[in-house]
This record gives C-alpha cells, sequence and structure tokens, in this order.
C-alpha cells in the first residue's frame, strides 16, 4: 500500500508545481487542403523544449512569461518561424505550406528531425502514405498492411496475404483500428487486398511494443490508422484504375475552412467478365469486394470540432449459385474534440463496429445460410493535459459492449441450429504522464486497468477436462438475461523510457503488459473469413503477455539516415489454442475445444532508414524466435507456425527524374515451421498419414523481388501554371525472379499407385506484371 | 453440415487461390514406420467378422503394408469371448457367423510380440431408415473441382430421426453404398457420415447422400441399397481425423496436421500405443431400383 501511494504521489508530482506561466496552442494544418497534421514538431529555440501535435493536429506549450522564438517544422513542408512576447495565452493556427521544391513533396516523412531519436515511444513505425505508394505492390494495389510487412519485428501471413504477425503475437493479438474503431478483419479476397484504400487513408501507425496506457484489449501490436478528413479548400478528385479494380475518392469543402467531407469507393471487376465466358457454371458465379470510406469533419468554433467516419466493405463469392460466401466489415465512428482550454483537450467518441460473415446454398431443397458476426458498441472519452513544457498528461476510460453472435442456420432444408450468442463489456481506465527529466531523459510512465464482464443470456458447460483430447460436459450453467456471470480484471502498466545522449542519438526502453480479452477461433494455417471470433468466458481465461524491450536510436549525416536496433522479449500466458481435429463452427461446446498454454517470442530487430535525397529506402532484419507450450496439443514446446528466424526485407526507391521513380524490394524470410508425416497407414483401402512432432521441419526459405515504375505526369503547363489534373502511370512487377516459393508442401497419394505417395510444392505465384493508372485533378 | 462447411471452405480456397504444384523432394525421418494398425468391425449383422492388422511404414514407402501374422486375437463381451482365427489372407483374422448386441460393450484383444493391445466400443441404439429414392439430374458437380454433364444419379434418404436425449448423447451415422450387391463406396473417404445434432428428432426428408455418375451404373437398371450404421462419437471422430489428413485438405486452409485419435492402446507400451479403429455398429439398409437416364424414382423398402 505504501508503495501504491509513493506511486501516486510520483504520478501526480508535477501537478503541484505552480508559477507564472501562459499557453502557446494551436492546430497546424497543410495549407494545401486543410488537413491537419500529425507529429508536426514546434520548437522553442530559448528553451530547446518543444511540443508535437496530436492526432488531430492540436498542440499546447506553457511557457513562462518572456520572448520565445518559436519554430515549427516539418520535413516536406516550408519551416514556420514566430517571435513572441509572451505576456498571455496565446493562440497560434499554422497553415503549412509545402516546400517549393516538387521534387520534395514524395519524400515527406512525417516526422520532424531526429524525432525517431528523441520521442520517448520506441518499436513503432509511421509511414506516409505516400511512402506506401511508392513501394511495388502485388496486382499494382497499393497496401498499407503488405508494406508494415516490410519493417523489422513484422512477419506476413503467407505469399501475398494481408495478415500479419508482430514479435511473435498471433493474428488475432493485433488491435486494429480505423478511426478509433476496431477492424476485425483486415482482408479482401483471401488476404490479397487489405481493406485499407490507399485513397482514403492519412496516416498510419503502428506500435509493436511500449503501447500507450490509453490502447489496450490485444496482446501484441497496435496498427493506428486515421483516415483524411477531407479538403477544406476545393474540390479535389483522386482515383486509379487498375487491372483488377478501380477507386474513385471526391473531396471537398462543405463551408469553406469550417467543413469538408470525403468519400471513397473501391470495387474489383474482373467478374463482370464472367458471363462472356463460355462455361455456364462460372457465368452464374461472382468473385469481388467493394468497399467504401467515408468522413465528415465540421469546426463548429476554435474550440469544438466534430468528425463522423465510416466504412463498409463487403466480400461476395459465389459459384454457380450452388454455394456463396459473404463477408465484411462495417465500422462508424463519431468524435468530438472539445478544447476545455488551451492546456487541456478531450475527445469523446462513440463507435460501432461490426464483422459478419455468411455461408451457404442459395437455392434448391437443401438450401440454407449459416451467419455469424461479432458487433461492437463502445464509447471513449480521453484528456490530453499540456500541464507544462516537461509533463503531458493523458487520462480517460472508455466501455465496448461486445456481442458475439457464433452463428445461426436459416433457409429451407430441414437442417437448424442456433448456437447462442454471448455478451460483454470491456471497460477501461487510463491514465499516462510524458515526462522530461533534465535535458536528456524522458519516461512515458502510464497504469491502464481494465475489466471485461460476461452477461447473460446465457448457457456456459462445465467440462470433465481429464481426458486432454475430449473434454466431456458434466454440467450445464444456465444465465438470465442481463444476469453478471463473470468479471476478469487487469491491471495494465506501461512504460517507456528515452535517455539522450546526443542530438543524433539515444537509448531507449519499454515495458508493457497487455491482457486480451476476445479471441479469434482459427485452427487453419492461413486466416479464412469463417474464423470467429470469441470472448473470454469462465472456461478460458483472457490472455496475457509481459514485453520488454531495449534499443540503441542513432542518426547519421543530419538526419538523412536513421538506425535503430531493438532487442525484446516477450512472454505469453493463457495463450490460446484448439485441441486437434476440432471443430470450431456448428459446435455448441466450443469451449470445451479450446486449449490453453504459454509461449514467448525473443528477437532483435535491426532498421536502417535513408529518408532524404533521390534516393530513399531502407534495410530491416530481424532475427526471432517465437515457441508455444500447450501440452494438451504437443507434449514438446514447439514453433508457432509463423516461427521465421530470419527476415530480411530491402526497400528502395530512386527519382530518376522530378516525374519518374523506379522502386524495388526484396525479402527473404527462412521457411515457415510446419508438421509434417513421418510415416503412413492403410485403413479401409484410404493411407493415411501420420505425424510426430509438431512444426518440426520448415518448408524452404522464401525470397523474391519486386519493381515498380511510376510516372507521374507534367505538374505545370508551358506557362508555368499549376496543372489541375495530373495523371500517373505505375507499373509493377511482383516476383521479378520467377521464384516458385513454396505457399505449403502437401502429401498426396498417387491417382495411378495408391501405394506411392508423393510430395508436392504448392506456390501461387510466377513473374505477375501489373498496371495501374491513378489521377487526381 | 460439417461436411458441407469443409467442402464450402474449400471452395474458397480453390475460388481464391488457384495453386501451382510441382513435384517437391523432401526427406522425411521414419520415426513412425513400425506402429500396430488395426481396422476392426462389429455389427449387428450376423456375419463373419473381420479385424485386419498391418504395421506402418515410412510414408515414401512405396509397396503394400507389412501384415501382422502370427498374433492372437479374441473379443471379449461381459463373461462371453470371441476368438478370432488368423485367415489365409496375412493379417486377416475372422470371427465365426456371429452377430454384436445393441447397448453391449466389446474390447478387442490382440497379443502380438511381447506386447498387448487392446480396444473397447459399444453398439449404438439403432436408426431405422423410412426409405431410399434416387433423382437424375443432367449436369452438375460430382465433387469439388469435378463437374459433369453426363447426368448425376442422386441417391436420397427419408428418415425419422430419433431425438437425442442430450446433445452430446447424439447419434451418429455411416452410410454404405452398394450397387448390385456390390460394395460401390469400398473406402472409406467414399462413405458419408451425419452428426445428428442439425437434424435431432426431425423428419429427414430427401437429404442427398450419394451422387453416381452416369458410367458408375454397368446395367440398365441398377439395385442400390444403402446400409446405414449407427456408430459411436469416438468411431466418427476418427473418421473426422481421418479425412482431415486426407481429403478435407483445403490447401492454407487446412488445419495444423495430427494424428487421427484411435481406440487401439498398447497395455504393455503406452508410449506406443496402435492407430486404426475397432468399430461397432447397429445396422438398418434399404433399396431403391435406379433405372438408367430416366427421371422418376421408384422407392422400394
Amino acid at each position: 500500500m505504501k508503495h501504491f501511494i509513493i506511486g501516486i504521489m510520483f504520478f501526480l508530482s508535477p501537478l503541484l508545481i505552480f508559477a507564472q506561466k501562459y499557453i502557446v496552442s494551436g492546430t497546424i494544418r497543410d495549407a494545401s487542403n486543410g488537413e491537419s497534421l500529425i507529429g508536426v514538431a514546434v520548437y522553442v529555440t530559448e528553451l530547446k523544449t518543444g511540443a508535437v501535435t496530436n492526432t488531430y493536429g492540436f498542440f499546447s506549450i506553457t511557457l513562462p512569461k518572456g520572448t520565445y522564438n518559436l519554430t515549427v517544422s516539418y520535413l516536406g513542408f516550408k519551416t514556420e518561424s514566430r517571435t513572441l512576447n509572451l505576456s498571455q495565452n496565446e493562440k497560434w493556427d499554422i497553415n503549412m505550406v509545402v516546400s517549393d521544391k516538387t521534387l520534395q513533396e514524395v519524400k515527406v516523412t512525417g516526422e520532424r528531425k531526429n524525432a525517431n531519436v528523441q520521442k520517448v515511444e520506441m518499436s513503432t513505425a509511421q509511414i506516409p502514405i505516400k511512402t506506401i505508394q511508392r513501394i511495388p505492390a502485388l496486382m499494382g494495389e497499393v497496401d498499407v498492411i503488405k508494406t508494415i510487412q516490410l519493417l523489422p519485428g513484422v512477419q506476413t501471413a503467407g505469399e501475398g496475404g494481408s495478415g500479419f504477425y508482430v514479435r511473435g503475437g498471433n493474428v488475432d493479438q493485433n488491435l486494429v483500428l480505423l478511426d478509433e474503431a476496431t477492424v476485425y478483419n483486415v482482408s479482401h479476397l483471401g488476404g490479397f487486398f487489405s481493406v485499407f484504400n490507399q485513397d482514403a487513408i492519412k496516416d498510419v501507425k503502428l506500435y509493436k511494443g511500449g503501447i500507450p496506457a490509453e490502447y489496450g484489449g490485444r496482446l501484441s501490436s497496435l496498427l493506428d490508422i486515421r483516415m483524411k478528413e477531407g479538403n477544406l479548400k476545393r474540390f479535389a478528385v483522386t482515383g486509379g484504375i487498375g487491372i483488377l479494380s478501380s477507386r474513385l475518392t471526391v473531396e471537398a469543402p462543405i463551408l469553406p475552412d469550417k467543413c469538408s467531407f470525403v468519400i471513397s469507393g473501391r470495387r474489383t471487376y474482373y467478374d463482370l467478365f464472367f458471363p462472356l465466358l463460355p462455361d455456364t457454371n462460372i457465368q452464374k458465379s461472382a468473385v469481388y469486394f467493394y468497399d467504401l470510406n467515408a468522413k465528415i469533419n465540421y469546426t463548429i468554433d476554435e474550440n469544438n470540432r466534430v468528425f463522423f467516419s465510416g466504412y463498409f466493405g463487403n466480400d461476395i463469392m459465389s459459384f454457380a449459385k450452388q454455394f456463396e460466401i459473404q463477408y465484411g466489415n462495417a465500422t462508424f465512428t463519431t468524435r468530438y474534440n472539445h478544447l476545455f482550454s488551451s492546456k487541456l483537450f478531450s475527445n469523446v467518441t462513440l463507435i460501432y463496429s461490426k464483422f459478419d460473415y455468411s455461408l451457404g446454398q442459395p437455392s434448391g431443397p437443401m438450401s440454407f445460410k449459416w451467419i455469424s458476426y461479432i458487433k461492437d458498441y463502445s464509447i471513449k472519452n480521453d484528456y490530453t493535459w499540456y500541464l507544462n513544457p516537461k509533463n503531458t498528461i493523458h487520462f480517460g476510460a472508455g466501455t465496448i459492449y461486445h456481442i458475439f453472435a457464433p452463428g445461426y442456420l436459416t433457409g429451407e432444408s430441414f437442417f437448424s441450429m442456433a448456437l447462442p450468442n454471448n455478451y460483454a463489456f470491456e471497460h477501461s481506465v487510463f491514465a499516462s504522464n510524458e515526462q522530461k527529466i533534465g535535458d536528456k531523459l524522458t519516461l512515458q510512465y502510464g497504469l491502464r486497468f481494465t475489466a471485461f464482464q460476461n452477461f447473460g443470456k446465457a448457457t456456459y458447460y462445465v467440462f470433465d477436462t481429464k481426458n486432454p483430447e475430449q473434454y466431456t460436459v458434466i454440467d450445464t450453467l444456465e444465465y438470465e438475461s442481463n444476469e453478471l456471470i463473470n468479471t476478469y480484471y487487469g491491471l495494465e502498466p506501461r512504460f517507456n523510457l528515452v535517455y539522450q545522449i546526443n542530438d543524433e542519438t539515444s537509448i531507449k526502453a519499454s515495458y508493457n503488459r497487455t491482457f486480451q480479452y476476445i479471441h479469434l477461433a482459427t485452427n487453419t494455417m492461413s486466416l479464412t473469413p469463417l474464423d470467429v471470433w470469441f470472448p473470454s468466458t469462465p472456461n478460458n481465461k483472457p490472455q496475457r503477455a509481459d514485453q520488454v524491450a531495449i534499443g540503441l536510436f542513432k542518426n547519421f549525416f543530419d538526419n538523412i539516415l536513421e538506425t535503430s536496433f531493438e532487442i525484446y522479449y516477450k512472454d505469453m500466458n493463457d495463450v490460446v489454442d484448439f485441441k486437434n481435429h476440432s471443430m470450431l463452427l456448428t459446435n455448441p461446446y466450443f469451449d470445451g475445444e479450446l486449449r490453453r498454454g504459454t509461449g514467448y517470442s525473443y528477437g532483435a530487430e535491426i532498421f536502417i532508414k535513408k529518408r532524404e535525397g533521390r534516393f530513399t529506402g531502407w534495410i530491416s532484419y530481424t532475427y526471432s524466435v517465437t515457441k508455444r507450450k500447450i501440452p494438451e496439443v504437443s507434449p514438446k514446446e514447439f514453433f508457432a507456425t509463423y516461427d521465421k528466424p530470419h527476415n530480411l526485407s530491402l526497400v528502395a526507391s530512386f527519382d530518376i527524374t522530378n516525374r519518374i521513380n523506379i522502386s524495388a524490394n526484396w525479402v527473404y524470410v527462412s521457411g515457415a515451421p510446419r508438421t509434417m508425416p513421418t510415416g503412413k497407414f492403410i485403413f479401409d483401402n484410404n493411407i493415411c498419414p501420420i505425424y510426430t512432432e509438431r512444426n518440426s521441419i520448415r518448408l524452404p526459405d522464401y525470397h523474391r523481388m519486386d519493381l515498380s515504375l511510376t510516372i507521374d505526369g507534367k505538374k505545370v503547363k508551358p506557362d508555368g501554371t499549376p496543372k489541375r489534373f495530373i495523371g500517373s502511370w505505375n507499373f509493377s512487377i511482383y516476383n521479378l525472379y520467377d521464384r516458385h516459393n513454396a505457399y505449403s508442401i502437401e502429401f498426396n497419394q498417387d491417382s495411378e499407385n495408391p501405394n506411392i505417395t508423393k510430395a508436392e510444392k504448392f506456390y501461387l505465384f510466377s513473374i505477375f506484371p501489373s498496371i495501374t493508372y491513378n489521377f487526381k485533378f | 453440415m460439417k461436411t458441407v462447411i469443409f467442402n464450402v471452405l474449400i471452395f474458397f480456397a480453390f475460388t481464391i487461390f488457384t495453386f501451382c504444384t510441382e513435384p517437391y523432394d523432401i526427406d522425411l525421418p521414419e520415426t513412425e514406420s513400425n506402429r500396430l494398425i488395426v481396422e476392426g468391425k462389429l455389427t449387428t449383422e450376423k456375419t463373419i467378422h473381420k479385424v485386419i492388422i498391418s504395421r506402418s511404414s515410412g510414408y515414401f514407402y512405396n509397396l503394400p503394408p507389412k501384415m501382422e501374422t502370427g498374433a492372437k486375437v479374441f473379443i471379449t463381451c461381459g463373461i462371453d469371448t470371441i476368438f478370432l482365427q488368423e485367415s489365409e489372407k496375412a493379417g486377416i483374422y475372422l470371427t465365426e457367423n456371429i452377430a454384436g448386441e445393441i447397448g453391449k460393450t466389446y474390447t478387442l484383444h490382440i497379443k502380438t510380440g511381447n506386447e498387448f493391445f487392446e480396444a473397447t466400443t459399444t453398439i449404438p441404439r439403432t436408426e431405422k431408415i423410412d426409405s431410399i429414392s434416387f433423382r437424375y439430374v443432367k449436369s452438375g458437380i460430382l465433387r469439388i473441382g469435378q463437374r459433369t454433364n453426363k447426368g448425376i444419379y442422386n441417391i436420397l434418404f427419408y428418415a425419422q430421426e430419433l431425438p437425442s436425449p442430450s446433445y452430446e448423447l447424439r447419434d451418429f451415422i455411416m452410410f454404405e453404398l452398394y450397387l448390385d450387391n456390390k460394395l460401390y463406396t469400398d473406402s472409406l473417404d467414399e462413405k458419408q457420415f451425419l452428426d445428428d445434432g442439425a437434424v435431432d428428432g426431425k423428419y429427414i426428408d430427401s437429404m442427398r447422400i450419394f451422387r453416381l455418375a452416369q458410367d458408375s451404373l454397368q446395367t440398365d437398371t441398377v439395385i442400390a441399397k444403402v446400409k446405414m450404421y449407427c456408430v459411436s462419437e469416438g468411431f466418427y471422430n476418427f473418421w473426422l481425423g481421418f479425412m482431415f489428413e486426407t481429403r478435407f485438405k483445403g490447401g492454407p486452409f487446412s488445419a495444423t496436421p495430427s494424428n487421427a485419435p484411435t481406440n487401439i492402446t498398447n497395455k504393455t507400451n503406452p508410449t506406443n500405443n496402435g492407430l486404426g479403429y475397432f468399430w461397432a455398429a447397429s445396422v438398418d439398409s434399404a433399396f431403391t431400383k435406379i433405372i438408367k437416364v430416366k427421371p422418376d424414382s421408384t422407392q422400394v423398402k
């Protein structure tokens, strides 16, 4: 108790310091379109201190009375300076102008100089959408998720796939937020496309560790994606026509400088050609997706601003009207920013998020439809208190109401089944402080308290777990509507530290504990849209992880070259697995399929990035080990299916001229471990494989090179005036040297001689060229 | 329902991923090349029942399996003991002309070398077939990835499913198809299974259980017989595991492989259990006459 009180006093100590001080605050925007700029540095020359804009472009600095030179810098924009004779609070809204040098437009890194060294957070990556757009893309579809897969500590879920694994965490251990709404399935068409439309996105930030106290609910990472706000200055259209899909974005002011909207849509269209094919079944088939992003922002006055944003996407696959699968996400976010004072920024968010799928036979006497979904309603209120130049305090609370519908059948057939829904609340309260101690040391310490409550109406089963191969039900517990069934609590300390050796060198450390109360039921090697989310229950404890990381950050050549070296160790408890040959769909005894255990991951990550000049890019190397111990699944500790010890990515982009860019990337990844047969037997004229150890034999190593050439249209007319319509051609080649990388190794009987068994390598792509035309006006 | 979902998953895999394949050379350890394999069956039909005993081999061993000869094999049920004699075919052990009884528990005992193996199973209650029929369609899908325009005969099933006392005590059913009294579904992956969880207590009306290609009918009129076995949940799980490892493989959407469950335990060395299954079932059957390329069905029970 004594330590707790001392801790609270330490936390509150900055609040007890008073002096004659004034506040400089404001919002920083891009002058060309009115979009607020995130992470812009506002620097006070005399005090060698400053502030950074938050995700809404807001900053606040508290300074003693006096005269100061303030500089606002953001790479790719003209630096803004102002001398302030501070004797009262000052409001300074800044519209930053893009640098005169046209070439620099493509080099905007989204970070201030030496930001990677000086900021307290570590294990993060912030990628401007313009960087993502230069990276060669599969089928010409620029993709946020595939770009972060090129960063250290991130493993891909498979060739061309949109799933990702962060520092040994499973796919469901990533919290993916789009304008603060949870996106439960990030993939279109089995993962070849992510759900994030490049034209609708403004900013992408990945936290692999050191996750701020305001975020939680997943063990391993946070991918925070912010949508564009809409052009406040003029009507603008952006679009692209590719070989598989096209997209169109329209944005415009509704009230000049106060209110704007953006709406962005995509659809694949190769199924539109199916009716032209000779096969009647193909003619009746469909494979496509579409999605729509929309946002409105309205600045009511200088202290109040609201945002409404939403996403809606659907994948539809059907074959000859015999099978049909549909799945998609829908999110809706309402945010209200309010400035209580120049020091206190608040945000209230209301969020709706849903992922659903259905499958079945759409017609005929056996027609049926199996429907499953997860739905969230949440409210969040968080505050940023710019107490003084040394302390910035975040605090807030939130609640999510989850509805899990594992599935029910509808249709004409005699089949009937409805698995009962689950209902749960997930509450959180957090507080953290970023505190500068002297010139060199900055701490960020915080605490997040979470609680997860299951509510009725529900049915839970009590299992006899003596036989690990088959739990049996020994009791059934029925709960009434709104009856509290069970509560789990979690206290999640978060800590980051940076010690700045000099302007270009620092050492960082972080520790965070995270709890995860909802989980993805998947027992396949690749994700499917049929994987269902399920809650922690009396049978299913929450997952818990502790991660520590330390790193050395060093910049060279006036921050032209950034480097970092990080090592981490992550310990995971109550990780979820499933019994062998588990049945995760249509199973009322789903909890009885769960098996639990522990896991750990450790690794070292090297990142070298050249951020300026005509030649930019990065080298990323990760060495990592990820293991699981699930005694009821495998008696021995085993490698996770995504344990790939060596992961090297080279990304390079070269501006041949102001309008022509060539980019390439090369990836090398160790082969993933798989369970392969070590014997076979015959039963009723079929050959059945026998296995010994889980994930003990590896697939061959993976490597691939991609190339892209982008030719931008002229941006100015012959008379020197800017052109309104600007086009751009992108030519991409995926898998340039046509390597047949193994997606899986399959073992099969020979069709002619059933005694013969053989191994076959399955691969997805040979060399794959594509072309995309992009435009904006 | 589970089979439908597996089919949809496999369809999803085929729809989204157009895989290319090429032969792949890989050296696999042969750590599981000498396990005892048992394939045993006991039903309520009065007949000679057989137990096949063999040994496993390395995965790329391309010859017929090594059969286990000279084993002592018997089945016990309470105080009754049924001895099996090794037939002329190596590794095949036969009973006298006997029938199992519903509700009774049978234990298979095998002594081979210095090791004793056992497997226990119970014959579940029986379900009754109302009738079967066939319906001819001109074109359709025989199985995933195999479409035909030469006609398909769908074998349809009718029965009043018995209500189970609870979900955990539900029934599991296996179907076999005979054409002109010859077993047509002569391998485990061709038999059909039903977990009655989604149809419990309902009248099953024209459920398609088999699809026959036109060329599978050798004559203009064929007598089709469906045998329905009520099996234990254990054997159903063995079939499910077996199918996971052999047929329900959707490429990237396959689960982590693992051994099909077994009830063959090694009493001498519990770390070296056998594989395969000793199963028991109650049986009912029904017939229909299939007249080639005529859409009307004839129902005969």
